[in-house]
């Protein structure tokens, strides 16, 4: 049993661990925009190269390199339109192509229609609002289904001592409690 | 561990120097070299399916295993070209590099290529691949007429010199144009679909093409259905216990050891791999990326090797973004063409729940029945509910 990763957790799994050639990040503002590239540096650490574009030609042209691009208002559609166009190129990719687009704006709507690039980007479209909203009613019915236990019964058993003191138990409480605190 | 499973690669057909083709499970569609072979169609074939489900697969594997006695032109178009603005010199340029390029360029081939660079106008900005592929061949595209506007008439000049080259290169073989790709090029795809069929008429070819879903239903597929023989490459069934299901399940497993080198029928990962086969619907490039994504949260969590509930996390970012990429009355939409063969939704509609995989089509006691994706399932409950 284990919570939902949250934004950072996700970023790590599709950036780091198993990059996908593309992924999409969204944004409200610019002050998001600006923890997201850094939170990009952060998980990729010193030793990544990792540049920032404004183009989509210049975000292609090196594959080796972790390319972050931010979508020019006037281009999000044209920006969609041409990636679901010559989605097979990114093939070559050996670093994740970063699109970084406004949440619900322009280039999100055209993606629904962009079927070649959706069937590539579908599960990797990172949106911290999403990912970071704490669903309690979820995460109960995780612990209740891993456990057998609400996570109320299972603080009272763990706190009587008749629970093993093993690892796992230690995070299943850590879990039991912020399920218990968040429904206060 | 971490880059054997990186080697998942859902995005790449299998390489040609790894033996990761896996053949699909009898009577669970039409292996493409088979019916090459057999000469399905007349020799020629429009190949569609949902995205992911395995086309790009089965033309490359084409390419590789129709035999000796074959001439086997695999074009990936959309690698080559701008397809959405495609226009007939382009396409036939495409060919004929290629061909050139399989044939080592003899000089005559040279001399042919050159002929058809030199011959028609071209339209620029389309080709940066294609020259950097001419570039290669030691061909500088004619500078005289590159960038101005096709002309009709050039068209039959380029397909004789394609004709020439083909035939320089095949030999005494029979050829096979094997053209993926464009499916991308949205209303150019039916044009360059005739082309297809008059260059293969002209130069003695089978050919199979790629093409969408919507190309090939609704008012303005007699186009193709009139020159090609549609072969649907569908989802493997992997849903139920059945002997069908029981072979898919078995498919899916071998496409995932193949690639990973792991034993897929080692529990507790079996029940991995076969878990993120019904998740996937059937499609082997979601399959792929489910068991890619759960392997990333479960390096996260410091495992090596993704236990149900990394696995549940890949599925919960596939259902986030499903409700993120769905439009204003699709899922009303959706539920009304389950369990119907979906001839009631327009066919725009059709086409896109078609290619995207949001509606499957399944083939049961000799007629088509619409199912949504098991992905799709919780969303259409929540709003129904």
């Amino acid at each position: 049993m284990k919570l939902r990763p949250g934004f950072d957790g996700a970023l790590r799994a599709h950036l780091v661990h198993q990059p996908s050639p593309i992924l999409i990040i969204t944004y409200a503002d610019g002050a998001e925009l600006e923890g997201i590239l850094e939170d990009i540096a952060i998980q990729l650490g010193v030793s990544a190269r990792f540049r920032c574009h404004s183009q989509l030609e210049t975000a292609l042209a090196s594959p080796d390199e972790v390319a972050a691009l931010v979508v020019k208002m006037a281009e999000q559609e044209e920006t969609i339109d041409r990636l679901d166009a010559i989605r097979d190129r990114l093939r070559d990719r050996r670093a994740p192509l970063i699109l970084l687009v406004p949440r619900g704006g322009a280039a999100m709507r055209r993606l629904r229609t962009a079927d070649y690039l959706q069937s590539w980007v579908r599960g990797r479209i990172l949106d911290r609002e999403v990912k970071d909203a704490v669903n309690l009613d979820a995460a109960r019915e995780d612990f209740v289904a891993t456990t057998g236990l609400t996570p109320e019964r299972w603080l009272e058993r763990w706190r009587a001592g008749d629970l093993p003191d093993d690892p796992e138990n230690n995070q299943l409480a850590t879990e039991s409690l912020f399920l218990v605190q968040g429904a206060e | 561990m971490e880059e054997r499973w990186r080697s998942l690669d859902p995005y790449q057909p299998p390489p040609e120097d790894r033996p990761w083709y896996v053949a699909r499970p009898t009577g669970q569609g039409v292996r493409l070299s088979e019916a090459i072979q057999a000469g399905f169609g007349g020799g020629r074939i429009a190949l569609t399916g949902p995205a992911g489900v395995g086309k790009s697969t089965e033309i490359l594997n084409a390419a590789r295993s129709v035999g000796e006695g074959w001439f086997a032109l695999p074009v990936l178009i959309d690698q080559l070209a701008h397809v959405p603005s495609i226009d007939p010199p382009t396409l036939i340029l495409a060919l004929s590099v290629t061909v050139a390029r399989m044939s080592s360029a003899t000089a005559n081939a040279r001399k042919l290529l050159l002929s058809i660079v030199g011959a028609p106008p071209v339209s620029v900005g389309l080709l940066e691949p294609l020259n950097a592929s001419l570039s290669a061949l030691g061909i500088v595209p004619g500078h005289r007429q590159w960038g101005a506007a096709p002309r009709e008439a050039s068209i039959p000049e380029m397909m004789d010199a394609f004709d020439q080259l083909l035939r320089e290169a095949r030999g005494v073989r029979r050829s096979v144009l094997l053209v993926d790709g464009l499916e991308k090029a949205g209303a150019q795809a039916r044009p360059m679909a005739d082309l297809l069929a008059d260059l293969a008429e002209r130069t003695s070819s089978f050919v199979t093409i790629v093409l969408g879903s919507d190309m090939v239903t609704g008012p303005h597929a007699h186009a193709v259905v009139s020159r090609y023989k549609i072969m649907e490459l569908s989802p493997i069934m992997v849903e139920g216990d059945g002997p069908v299901a029981q072979a898919g399940l078995r498919f899916m497993r071998e496409i995932f050891a193949r690639r990973t080198g792991e034993d897929a029928e080692l529990q507790p990962l079996r029940e991995v791999v076969d878990r993120a086969a019904r998740f996937s619907g059937g499609v082997p490039r979601l399959f792929l990326q489910l068991l890619q994504d759960a392997m990333g949260y479960a390096q996260i969590a410091s495992r090596t090797l993704p236990d149900l509930t990394d696995l549940r996390d890949a599925v919960r970012d596939q259902n986030d973004n499903m409700r993120l990429l769905l439009t204003r009355g699709d899922l009303e939409r959706i539920r009304g063409a389950l369990g119907t063969d979906g001839t009631e939704l327009e066919a725009d509609h059709r086409g896109r729940y078609l290619t995207q995989g949001l509606l499957l089509a399944r083939r049961v006691e000799g007629r088509v029945e619409l199912v949504a994706h098991p992905l799709l399932r919780p969303l259409l409950e929540e709003r129904a509910g």
